[in-house]
């Protein structure tokens, strides 16, 4: 279906002080229903940091109930291993 | 392992479906705190829960192989409340989560568009919304949903997905329901009355499929225990995969997580063998806002404000919950 109206506002993200970003957004409106369209994100340093090692492991696969002894063995084990 | 999630005061609960079970953990010691519910066909029992919902100080679990699905209150001490059996009229929808209101939400097939029933299919589904009685069905929206390749096997006929072919993507965060299948970086975001708010779009270039990724993805999907102890099996499946069109592309993404503060997640699509997978993450509004990394082998469950919970699969095929801190650097 061919839009009924179009409203184009081109409104660049605002920088963050820490990391200035290249990327920008554009919003228009189609019918009603806002078209949200973020170019080609910039890599930059990132906000949120997920640490690579778990914090906590949980093994939950066994019946007994005392298999948390297991996930004392995995704790602090190194995340991100391939899973190939 | 079916499903996880943080309860307010921090304790993971862990969906069990081997023992039938809900099990809950210290947050700081990963020791087992208290666990209820176990195999049968009585009150609080299951036969083999799937998910869980905690809605201000009750567990919603639902386990689809009870009463054509049944939903089992309990209090967070682990106390048998009520449950309910979802039985919709027509074709047996099972929800898939429960939204903030205590209303369920579901997805039911709506149909396949292709040459023929079999060969290659793509899928387009409704998604809808009910209570917990199954009285009254609303319709959210009906979108593209995955593809897959059938083949007509003895009386039936098998199906199984493509090589990087789409699969549907759901998420909610109070009253929205975000709604994709990575055909492209689009997330399309509706209310619960079926209002389409925004479609979310991230200008990102295309990743073309080479013959030599095929081949990785079909040894991926043969490297585990099953085939390796079964060979014909896996020279059967070999086979079906070799002959089966891959998609042309790769999907824009695979994966789609509201968080806690409804900022929207959603993972670029990580091929199997990827040992970490980046996300992209965006404002309500669908503002992107920065991408985040993440451990390949995590598949994420639920974002706090503070930590990612999901699961892994050790080398032996046992699966396992991990939790990870987010430092956020301002």
């Amino acid at each position: 279906m061919r839009p009924s109206m179009t409203l184009l506002l081109v409104i660049p993200l605002a920088a963050c002080a820490a990391d200035a970003r290249d990327a920008a957004y554009t919003v228009a409106d189609s019918a009603g229903v806002a078209i949200v369209v973020n170019t080609a994100p910039a890599l930059a340093e990132p906000v949120t940091v997920v640490d690579t090692v778990p914090s906590l492991v949980i093994g939950t696969m066994t019946d007994d109930p005392s298999s948390c002894t297991g996930c004392a063995m995995r704790r602090g084990s190194p995340a991100g291993r391939s899973s190939s | 392992m079916r499903d996880a999630t943080r309860l307010a005061g921090g304790e993971i609960l862990v969906v069990n479906s081997g023992t039938a079970e809900v099990r809950i953990y210290d947050d700081a010691t990963g020791e087992l705190v208290r666990s209820f519910g176990r195999s049968g066909s009585g009150p609080g029992e299951f036969q083999g829960p799937d998910w869980v919902a905690v809605r201000g100080d009750t567990v919603f679990v639902f386990d689809p192989f009870q009463d054509n699905g049944r939903l089992s209150a309990f209090d967070t001490p682990g106390r048998f409340i009520s449950s309910s059996r979802i039985a919709l009229d027509g074709p047996v929808v099972f929800p898939d989560d429960m939204l903030d209101d205590g209303m369920l939400i579901g997805t039911r097939s709506e149909g396949s568009i292709g040459p023929g029933e079999v060969g290659y299919v793509k899928y387009t589904r409704a998604t809808i919304r009910f209570p917990r009685d199954g009285t009254r069905v609303d319709t959210i929206a009906v979108t593209a949903s995955g593809e897959s390749f059938r083949e007509r096997m003895g009386n039936g006929i098998a199906q199984w997905g493509i090589p990087f072919g789409t699969a549907p993507q759901l998420a909610h965060h109070g009253d929205r329901i975000l709604l994709g299948n990575g055909d492209g970086f689009i997330v399309d975001v509706f209310d619960v009355d079926g209002r389409h708010l925004r479609s979310i779009r991230i200008d990102q270039p295309e990743t073309r499929v080479t013959d030599a990724m095929v081949s990785r993805w079909i040894e991926h999907q043969l490297s585990n225990p099953f085939y390796e102890q079964n060979p014909d099996a896996a020279a059967r499946t070999r086979r079906r995969l070799e002959a089966t069109p891959a998609a042309a592309t790769q999907p824009a993404y695979d994966r789609l997580i509201a968080d806690d503060a409804g900022r929207v997640w959603v993972r670029v699509y990580a091929r199997p063998w990827d040992s970490t997978s980046t996300w992209n993450v965006l404002d309500a509004d669908g503002r992107w806002l920065e991408q985040v990394r993440l451990p390949g082998d995590l598949d994420v469950v639920e974002i706090g404000a503070d930590y990612v919970l999901g699961t892994a699969t050790d080398d032996l095929g046992v699966e396992y919950v991990r939790l990870h801190r987010i430092e956020t650097r301002r």
